[in-house]
């Protein structure tokens, strides 16, 4: 085996600027994505729970197609596709000095549309996950159904939601690899060009991994301490060692969850 | 009656259809400001869902529901009213379940104050001082800061009982408030309702605690498969009742 692990310590600990510049892109679009992802999909989740028809259907039906069809034919579609037949093409903007590129923007709506889909489904489950009378106690108080959701209904949903919130952001940052196919030069593009450049495809695939594992790992972290903070808000006790959430042993999180159902 | 005044509540005609079954069949209902009135009657006679018909948290298939001489459900055409309206007709119609449903995210205290800052804008100050009045009234004041959680049955719905007068009511509605408690803590919810009686608070309880009834009702309604069967003072049903059904039902809980 000839692996060069001078190439390798280099590409680890001091990545070429290109390498910075696709892992900045994959945090970046992940993030933004997300956040528009939470947004579309809370807005999905409302609509199914509307008092027209119509609009449950339409909420049903995105749900059914964005889930059932392949995010790689959804952003060809949006990308190419819709250019192609001229529903919309994306072109180079500038904002605020950031220069944001076609794909870019292409990349961050397909992302944004594909996982809303899901997310859409998280919110419903969680909003189910309260009980009926904490809805009749609000609305008995007199309570519009707006102030209802704020104040009573979601921060009880929070605690069902946040868990599989925090999964499909660890899902997402991985997906961003598949960008590559309509090219955005995320970390995974990158790291194909400086394979092709240096026939060092070993070792800089590993090193990507590693950058991968890196991003997830410190998600992890920080998604530990929102749910330990949410907990601690609603005055349940829910520890979960966090080498049990990176191992993936999540028995301790069920029976702390039953606990605090047993104490209502 | 010979007293003028308008009843505070009043159910006209009240049909309720559940799931193909007639829950109320055309009952009729007065309640006049500070009556004590409490429904009793066999399982499924449909006492729970009049009560809750009376907040419309249960809708009528027909028939009317007035409270201070404002229908719940409609506006002045008959027309279906929007949830913000129905949410400000509710308002002055407080309800206590049976199963409480204390919201858990909440200290005792938040949960009392809560509804008067969110809905009647309300100060946060003079809601929890409030709240802190009430929750003296009904001996709770060293649990304000307990969660639901961390109180006993009995402690929950006393809490949900002021949680329910924080929004100066004009109507209490109690559904089967002492069922999900154990016998001990049976009592000192009780005693928070006598005295909310005594304070000429109006009240329709639904409540299995004959004691209690005749005690402090002005009135019992029995109800029976969807109908209202007989409604007397309690002196006059529990010595002598005329209905042979009312008869029956009061054997079998004594």
């Amino acid at each position: 085996m000839q692996f060069d692990w001078q190439f390798f310590w280099k590409s680890l600990f001091a990545p070429s600027d290109a390498f910075l510049e696709g892992l900045g892109l994959t945090i970046g679009i992940s993030l933004v994505a997300m956040i528009l992802a939470i947004l579309l999909g809370l807005v999905i989740a409302l609509m199914r729970r509307s008092q027209f028809a119509l609009v449950r259907g339409f909420a049903s039906t995105y749900i059914w197609v964005i889930r059932g069809t392949p995010l790689l034919v959804q952003l060809v579609i949006i990308y190419t596709g819709f250019a192609a037949v001229g529903i919309y093409q994306f072109n180079d903007v500038s904002v605020l000095g950031w220069s944001l590129k076609a794909a870019v923007q292409a990349a961050v709506i397909g992302l944004m549309v594909n996982e809303s889909a899901y997310i859409a489904e998280i919110i419903r489950a969680g909003l189910d996950s309260v009980p009926k009378g904490q809805f009749e106690a609000a609305a008995s108080l007199g309570m519009t159904p707006g102030r209802l959701m704020r104040w009573i209904i979601v921060p009880q949903s929070l605690r069902v939601m946040v868990p599989p919130l925090g999964n499909s952001f660890n899902g997402m940052m991985k997906t961003t690899s598949v960008l590559s196919v309509i090219g955005v030069s995320e970390m995974f593009l990158v790291t194909q060009s400086i394979s092709s450049a240096t026939f060092h495809t070993f070792e800089i695939f590993i090193v990507a991994a590693i950058y991968y594992l890196a991003l997830t790992t410190i998600w992890t972290f920080i998604q530990a301490w929102i749910e330990n903070r949410l907990a601690r808000q609603l005055g349940i006790e829910q520890r979960v060692p966090i080498t049990a959430r990176l191992l993936g042993a999540r028995r301790a999180a069920a029976t702390a969850t039953l606990q605090a159902e047993g104490a209502r | 009656m010979t007293d003028t005044t308008e009843p505070i509540v009043s159910v006209r005609n009240a049909c309720c259809m559940l799931g193909g079954k007639r829950v109320l069949d055309e009952v009729n209902l007065d309640v006049q400001r500070g009556q004590v009135v409490v429904l009793i009657g066999p399982s499924g006679a449909g006492k729970t869902t009049l009560l809750r018909s009376i907040n419309h948290l249960e809708e009528l298939s027909s028939g009317e529901v007035l409270v201070g001489g404002e229908s719940i459900a409609h506006g002045a055409h008959g027309k279906k009213i929007g949830t913000t309206e129905l949410a400000r007709r509710r308002r002055e119609i407080g309800f206590v379940f049976q199963h409480f449903n204390l919201f858990p995210h909440m200290s005792a205290l938040e949960n009392v104050w809560n509804a008067p800052v969110r809905v009647l804008g309300q100060s946060k100050d003079e809601a929890r001082t409030n709240a802190i009045a009430l929750l003296e009234r009904v001996g709770l004041a060293d649990k304000a800061e307990s969660r639901p959680s961390q109180l006993s049955g009995g402690q929950q719905q006393r809490v949900a009982i002021a949680r329910a007068l924080a929004m100066r009511p004009k109507v209490m509605l109690f559904d089967e408030p002492t069922s999900a408690l154990d016998v001990e803590m049976v009592g000192e919810v009780l005693e928070v309702m006598r005295e909310l009686a005594r304070d000429q608070m109006t009240m329709v309880a639904v409540t299995h605690e004959m004691r209690f009834a005749r005690e402090v009702a002005d009135r019992i309604v029995v109800m029976d498969a969807g109908r209202i069967i007989e409604d007397a003072p309690p002196d006059q049903l529990f010595t002598n009742p005329k209905n042979e059904r009312t008869k029956t039902f009061l054997s079998t809980i004594h």
